[in-house]
């Protein structure tokens, strides 16, 4: 994996920041890591090989997640599902298609328990 | 043949129009995808901005379709590149029998047998079968949204050039629709930029829905639940931006199904009350 020489190639290509969002020399030097379309276009762009997809991950680990993506990941703790569900198989059963099943809990409790210490 | 049906909580929830246009298609074809009788969210671009767990609740959907022995058929594109990426991490031994001893207590485990493909790359395998199946070409100008993680990153995807990808196009013009070019033609959607900022998630959709109609387009054919939940559960909000950036959204599959004689009601068509004008 390379480093970053801040070329701003990966800038260049991003939609996020041909949307206005303030980027400095790198789309890992913005404040904003959480507006991000998750498009990829800016690993294909960086010649050094970045790896830009873990890098923006694992600092998005260290900052104070937006609203939106805590209740995303409520939602997917409590329900197994990132959107909500009510309703759904009512419209489902229009259509003839099978219902969603809750997600039991026994199952989310013991994939989403926090990992083991690893590194 | 048969193939296991992830659909994801996007298409799931917005869009049956999708889910019976795929299997209504796919079965013309031969393939007959399967229902998961129970499974999870991939983890979507959510889980892995909180930490590690999210490689167990997508290997989980992944041993799920072990246990059934079928390879999954995906139609968004969050999905495919996690399940794809997921894949790609359980070579790691190491991982795996970490993920696997988890696994075990809800008696299952996951090797990496189970293949991830998403729709555009099952029909692209197919193409010949798809040809055979034209009975009533197109006579249309579209636009398409090539959706973004089947193609990228290309170490994940290993499908197609990874920045202008060409298998749609390929598959679009089988129906004798032509697929104009539009600038943006190859811009992201920016769907997911609604998650924080929804005045930037619609400048970007009316950008690109304006492009394609300056290009002749007459319909955006997308494959992925989450542009269609830009273009279309959005439209009235771009069209306030914008009051020309409007076009009808149609899935790859309800094209397809459209070239092969299908009905309207067959690929649901009326669902979201598409109208082709
Ligand atoms: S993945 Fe995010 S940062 Fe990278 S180009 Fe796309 S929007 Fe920009
Ligand atoms: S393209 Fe790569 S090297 Fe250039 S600024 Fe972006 S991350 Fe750094």
């Amino acid at each position: 994996m390379g480093e970053c020489t801040r070329c701003g190639a990966c800038v260049r290509v991003c939609i996020a920041a041909r949307q206005g969002l303030a980027t400095g020399a790198s789309v890992l030097e913005r404040s904003d890591r959480f507006t991000c379309a998750g498009c990829w276009k800016c690993v294909e762009a960086c010649p050094e090989g970045v790896d830009i997809y873990g890098l923006m991950m694992q600092s998005r680990r260290y900052r104070e997640l937006p609203e939106s993506y805590k209740a995303a990941v409520r939602r997917i703790q409590s329900t197994g599902y990132a959107m909500p569900a009510e309703g759904v198989n009512a419209i489902r059963e229009m259509y003839g298609l099978r219902p969603i099943r809750r997600v039991r809990r026994r199952v989310l409790e013991k994939l989403l328990r926090a990992s083991e210490p690893e590194r | 043949m048969e193939r296991l049906l992830y659909l994801g909580c996007m298409v799931y929830n917005r869009f049956p129009d999708y889910e019976i246009a795929a299997k209504a298609v796919l079965s013309r074809l031969g393939i007959k995808l399967r229902d998961f009788h129970e499974f999870t969210c991939c983890s979507s671009t959510f889980m892995p901005s909180v930490g590690d767990t999210w490689i167990y609740l997508a290997s989980y959907n992944l041993a799920l379709a072990e246990r059934r022995e079928m390879d999954i058929v995906t139609l968004c594109g969050t999905c495919t590149g996690v399940f794809k990426r997921a894949l790609l991490m359980l070579r790691d031994e190491a991982l795996r029998e970490r993920v696997n001893s988890r696994l075990a207590e809800l008696d299952l485990s996951v090797s990496g047998r189970a293949g991830v493909s998403h729709l555009l790359e099952v029909l692209t395998q197919q193409r010949e079968r798809v040809e055979r199946e034209i009975r009533s070409p197109l006579n249309l100008k579209v636009a398409l949204q090539h959706p973004c993680n089947v193609f990228r990153p290309r170490e994940i995807a290993r499908f197609d050039d990874p920045v202008r990808p060409s298998a749609m196009r390929e598959m679009v013009e089988l129906t004798g629709a032509e697929a104009v070019r539009y600038p943006l033609e190859y811009e992201c959607c920016g769907s997911a930029l609604l998650i924080t900022s929804e005045s930037m998630g619609i400048s970007s959709g009316a950008d690109k829905l304006l492009s394609a109609r300056e290009a002749g387009a007459r319909a955006m054919v997308v494959a992925c639940g989450n542009c269609a939940y830009l273009f279309d559960r959005h439209r009235d909000r771009i069209a306030a931006v914008r009051r020309e950036a409007q076009l009808p959204v149609l899935f790859l599959p309800q094209l397809l199904g459209l070239a092969f004689g299908m009905h309207g009601r067959e690929l649901g068509l009326e669902i979201r009350g598409v109208e082709l004008g």
